[in-house]
């Protein structure tokens, strides 16, 4: 039997190109989800259910747990939550719905990928989304799957509360919008978090099409290799309740995320040749840009003890964001700074909290890193994690800009109302602060993954010999064989990576849709 | 896109054909259900998953509920459980693995359907079960996916072991295996549920197949109706949660149940010809058995109260049974009797209990009732429910039988140790024992499902204008389709109908991978 489309990853991309795709009853899909299907939500355990503890769900039991190397000197990896469950990473993220700004489409489409213009991309931004705070409009949905609402500014933690009127008190514009294309300063996140349940892609685009009996969604199976027939990819070879299973689609749609997608295409014979042959794999098509160019956001915690009773363990760890830009940066919106709870019990593992009092941490993220790192397979297994390298600030230009974004925080804390709440800064200590190579150190120290890592399978024209896919996410050199997710970002996007992701998958099914069409 | 196989009813034969089917990873099968599928046992409700009270269970949540009329005199009709959920009826039976006797399946063959003669079915009853108490044996299966267990003595309700004691006191033999084909007298039931769980066809062949890439199983799907396109069966038209979708296959596999299967081929044109045209539907095949030869074990209950405190809701409702036959009865094996217990919440939609005191019930159900009902369409609709009577004792010789039966039930009652156990005997009261006309009254007003349905979709020789479908389940005059469930029994075996549908669906299965 002989599926219309396999969808490896029933992610953030995965569900929703399931979703759209069988919205024609007579479209047959398959898709295949490596982690657990929940198909019930009432028996959906917590940690994929619930998101306001961000931590309990990216670092807990349903996350891939990738070892990654954040910086050449340091020998111990870091831990990269990516979801290995129905929704993928949209069903344990910190639920942040915040878009790129226009010049980062822009951008892509100056490259040579001219579809994806700010312009021709902000419509399937306003077709994913209800906004229940902006309704529909120029610039917002008020009709799609994903719900989108915002804190109110009574609504804030007391941390939060704080922080957002020290960033006025600083001069920082108020932002209302965080997804308007004028977007800057300080302002409240928009989440897709709707009464503390995490609106993940599963529960939302899934939930419309779970129904549908063209839609079959096999959870727990792992796809250890795609098949090929000559340049043809025909289906994938599968590994389920511990037998290998054979399973074939007329067309092949890839959705297994930044480090998923590369690593499959890698042990399937697609890839660098050297990295190929290392490890005794065929090469069925030489792409040296798969593995390569990977990206992400270089992000640091200035981890602070402050005066408030530990709170409630699900109280929300995400409510307000400040977009700006350090002075020595060339483009805008080039920062973000997020004050996020933390405590002993539940924290990212780079931060190590030793008692009960109450902590909260400003994260500060670079988004326009210059720097970018590698992935590349250590086995032809793909049960074997791949071996990942970020590389984050080797360049100079970025840690100058880190160091200029840590001064920033700094001022932050400094500023009334926050400078009273803030009991102790932990980390950086005075120390860490002394001069430019102490905070260089301690930035090369605990740079980590702000869990936007993209650009792994790239998308280009055809002359950049980096590229994997081309603007329709055609896998160069290959039939029937498309990539959709994090990994076709030409480069990070200066925001979180989810709605991006969502985006691009709703665009590649609308075409997806008309290429039936002229069939 | 076609699947190899579409399996529509996830039951006691559906789960059991989808796993076998599905064995060879190059057959592709889409399975089937009304009803909600379970896949994780953790997450699946108790009524489905505890067996041992198994009036909540048939008369929960998850069954179909079919309203029936038993005979003309009674006015309300009776609630028929057949399970909607994944496993089907097996998710919601009394898990009684009764094999029938060995001329039940050689009267099959000699009535023209030769492969079912029971050496050639015994190979199947012992490829389903794992017997825990009976090694490996010409008789029994070891490493089959059905675990059976006994009772032991010792472990007997109090009711229950005075039942069997008066049994042993008035003569009838002690039946210690009765899935033997010598099975006479009063024994332990062989139970499929093991520490209170029963074990469904979902929670055994499902689980070992729901891995596969190669199955998908579908809950919560309606099929409208079987597609044929001429004479060949194509694929389905289902709803799910409103919409309505076609699915195609190279082969279709009906295994819906003795009720549904007979309704979902009428709905699909496949059928009595006044049947279908009463209710407007076009005539793909015309077939005059479908939903005719409704067969079933004529059951009543005496009711008794009894000398005991409450039992817990969890309590095992059967333990027991007496395997044997009327004096004025042709055949043996005529008779089953069981001591069943019920309370004022959980009891057969037929009995009212209206005290908390403790109550049990003595069953005795016919097991070679001549008589028969049908099955035909209340509309076109198929979420309408059929038209199901059953007709029970329409004859003298059911009904003189079913007298006799109740006599041996008294005499049972009668004896020690039972007879200083029971402080009540709440039903057939004094005037309705009077005579052979109030005794027959009272069969007539209580006489009621042993939840054995069968027959209305028969297999058969091509002469027998009565017969649906042939020997190897294809049904007559249509091409890819197959029918494999209780409705195929020519006749109800003589015990419980659910492991002879497992058995039913093993040999199909078999044939089917052997391409025949």
């Amino acid at each position: 039997m002989k599926y219309d489309y396999v969808i490896i990853g029933g992610g953030s991309a995965g569900c929703v190109l399931a979703s759209r795709l069988t919205e024609n009853p007579n479209v047959s899909v398959l898709l295949i989800e490596a982690g657990p299907d929940y198909s019930d939500f009432r028996t959906t355990p917590n940690d994929v259910k619930l998101g306001h503890n961000m931590w309990v769900s990216a670092y807990g039991v349903h996350s891939w747990g990738y070892p990654a190397y954040p910086t050449k000197d340091r020998l111990e990896p870091i831990t990269i939550p990516r979801g290995k469950v129905i929704g993928g990473s949209s069903s344990i993220n910190g639920q942040v719905i915040c878009r790129g700004v226009p010049e980062d489409y822009d951008n892509w489409a100056e490259w040579g990928n001219t579809e994806w213009s700010f312009s021709k991309v902000l419509p399937y931004f306003i077709k994913l989304e209800n906004d229940m705070d902006f309704g529909a409009s120029d610039i917002h949905g008020g009709d799609g799957p994903i719900p989108v609402r915002r804190f109110k500014r009574d609504e804030l933690l007391p941390s939060f509360e704080r922080f957002y009127q020290a960033c006025v008190n600083l001069g920082y514009p108020e932002d209302p919008d965080q997804n308007s294309p004028e977007s800057f300063g300080i302002g409240m996140r928009a989440l897709n978090n709707i009464d503390g349940v995490r609106m993940s892609t599963s529960f939302t685009y899934l939930g419309m099409a779970r129904h549908r009996v063209n839609l079959t969604i096999k959870g727990n199976v792992f796809v250890i290799r795609l098949l090929f027939k000559e340049n043809k990819a025909i289906g994938c070879e599968v590994l389920s309740g511990g037998e290998m299973f054979k399973i074939f689609g007329e067309n092949i749609i890839l959705c297994g995320g930044a480090i998923g997608s590369p690593q499959l295409l890698m042990v399937s014979g697609i890839g660098p040749k050297e990295n190929l042959e290392q490890y005794g794999v065929t090469v069925i098509h030489e792409l040296a840009g798969v593995g390569q160019n990977l990206r992400d956001h270089p992000a640091a915690f200035v981890l602070l003890k402050a005066d408030s009773i530990p709170l409630d363990e699900f109280a929300p760890s995400i409510q307000i964001g400040l977009t700006c830009s350090p002075p020595n940066s060339e483009t805008h919106s080039d920062l973000k700074i997020c004050p996020i709870l933390m405590s002993n019990e539940h924290a990212p593992p780079s931060v190590q909290i030793d008692s009960d009092s109450f902590h909260f941490g400003i994260s500060f993220a670079l988004q326009n890193a210059i720097g970018y790192g590698q992935l590349s397979i250590c086995s032809p297994d793909a049960t074997v994690h791949p071996l990942i390298n970020y590389n984050y600030l080797e360049d100079r230009y970025d840690l100058d800009r880190m160091r200029e974004a840590l001064r920033l925080v700094l001022d932050i804390i400094g500023e009334e109302p926050l400078n009273s709440h803030v009991i102790e800064r932990i980390s950086p200590t005075d120390a860490d602060l002394l001069n430019e190579a102490s905070q260089n150190a301690w930035l090369l120290d605990n740079v980590y993954t702000d869990h936007h890592i993209s650009g792994t399978c790239k998308m280009g024209p055809q002359d950049d010999d980096f590229a994997v896919v081309d603007q329709y996410c055609n896998v160069y050199g290959m039939e029937n064989l498309k990539i959709v997710d994090a990994s076709i970002m030409p480069d990070v996007v200066r925001s979180n990576t989810n709605v991006t992701v969502i985006m691009m998958a709703e665009r590649v099914a609308d075409w997806i849709k008309e290429e039936r069409k002229e069939k | 896109m076609e699947y190899d196989y579409i399996i529509i009813g996830a039951g006691s034969a559906g789960c059991v054909l989808a796993t076998r089917l599905t064995e060879d990873p190059n057959i592709s099968v889409l399975l089937l259900e009304a009803g909600p599928d379970y896949p994780e046992f953790d997450k699946v409700p108790d009524d489905v998953k505890l067996g041992n009270n198994m009036w909540r269970s048939a008369y929960g949540p998850h069954s179909w509920g079919y309203r029936a009329t038993a005979t003309p005199i009674q006015e309300e009709p009776i609630i028929v459980p057949r399970g909607k959920v994944t496993g089907g009826s097996s998710s919601i039976n009394g898990q009684v693995v009764f094999r029938g006797v060995p001329e039940d399946y050689d009267n099959w063959a000699e009535w023209g359907n030769d492969e079912w003669s029971f050496d050639k079915v015994l190979p199947y009853f012992r490829k389903l079960e794992n017997d825990l108490d009976f090694a490996s044996s010409d008789v029994h299966g070891n490493d089959g996916p059905i675990p059976v267990r006994r009772y032991k003595k010792s472990d007997l309700l109090p009711s229950f072991d005075k039942f069997f004691d008066a049994c042993l006191n008035l003569g009838f033999p002690s039946d210690p295996d009765q899935n033997s084909p010598e099975s006479e007298g009063i024994g332990m039931r062989a139970l499929n549920n093991i520490d209170g769980v029963r074990m469904s066809t979902a929670f055994t062949y499902l689980s070992l197949s729901r891995h596969r890439t190669n199955l998908t199983v579908r809950g919560n799907v309606l099929v409208n109706k079987i597609i044929f396109e001429g004479i060949d069966a194509v694929g389905v038209e289902a709803e799910s949660e409103g919409e309505v979708f076609i699915i195609n296959a190279k082969e279709i596999i009906l295994s819906s149940g003795a009720i549904a299967s007979p309704q979902i081929l009428m709905l699909s044109g496949v059928g009595p010809k006044d049947v279908l045209e009463q209710f407007g539907i076009p005539v793909v095949k015309e077939i005059d058995g479908v939903g005719k030869n409704l067969r079933d074990h004529p059951a009543a209950f005496v009711l008794l109260r009894g000398d005991s405190p409450l039992l817990d809701t969890d309590a095992p409702n059967i333990q027991v049974g007496l395997r044997c036959s009327p004096s004025n009865s042709d055949t043996r094996a005529d008779l089953q009797i069981s001591p069943i217990l019920m309370s004022s919440e959980h009891a057969p939609s037929s009995v009212t209990i209206d005290t908390d005191d403790f109550h049990f019930g003595i069953s005795f159900a016919l097991q070679n009732a001549m008589g028969y009902g049908n099955l035909t369409l209340n509309d076109s609709n198929p979420k309408t429910q059929p038209n199901i009577n059953y007709d029970y004792l329409n004859n003298e010789y059911d009904l003189a039988r079913m007298r006799e039966g109740l006599k041996m039930v008294l005499d049972i009652i009668e004896s020690d140790p039972l007879q200083e156990h029971v402080v009540q005997v709440v039903s057939p009261t004094q005037s309705d024992l009077k005579d052979d006309d109030s005794q027959n009254n009272w069969l007539l007003r209580n006489v009621y499902t042993q939840h054995h349905s069968s027959g209305t979709c028969k297999m058969g020789t091509p002469d027998d204008g009565m017969a649906v479908v042939n020997q190897y389940c294809e049904v007559y005059g249509l091409n890819n389709l197959r029918v494999v469930d209780a409705s195929v029994m020519p006749d109800v075996i003589r015990a419980n109908t659910n492991a002879t549908t497992m058995m039913i669906a093993e040999k199909v299965a078999d044939w089917i991978k052997n391409n025949k």
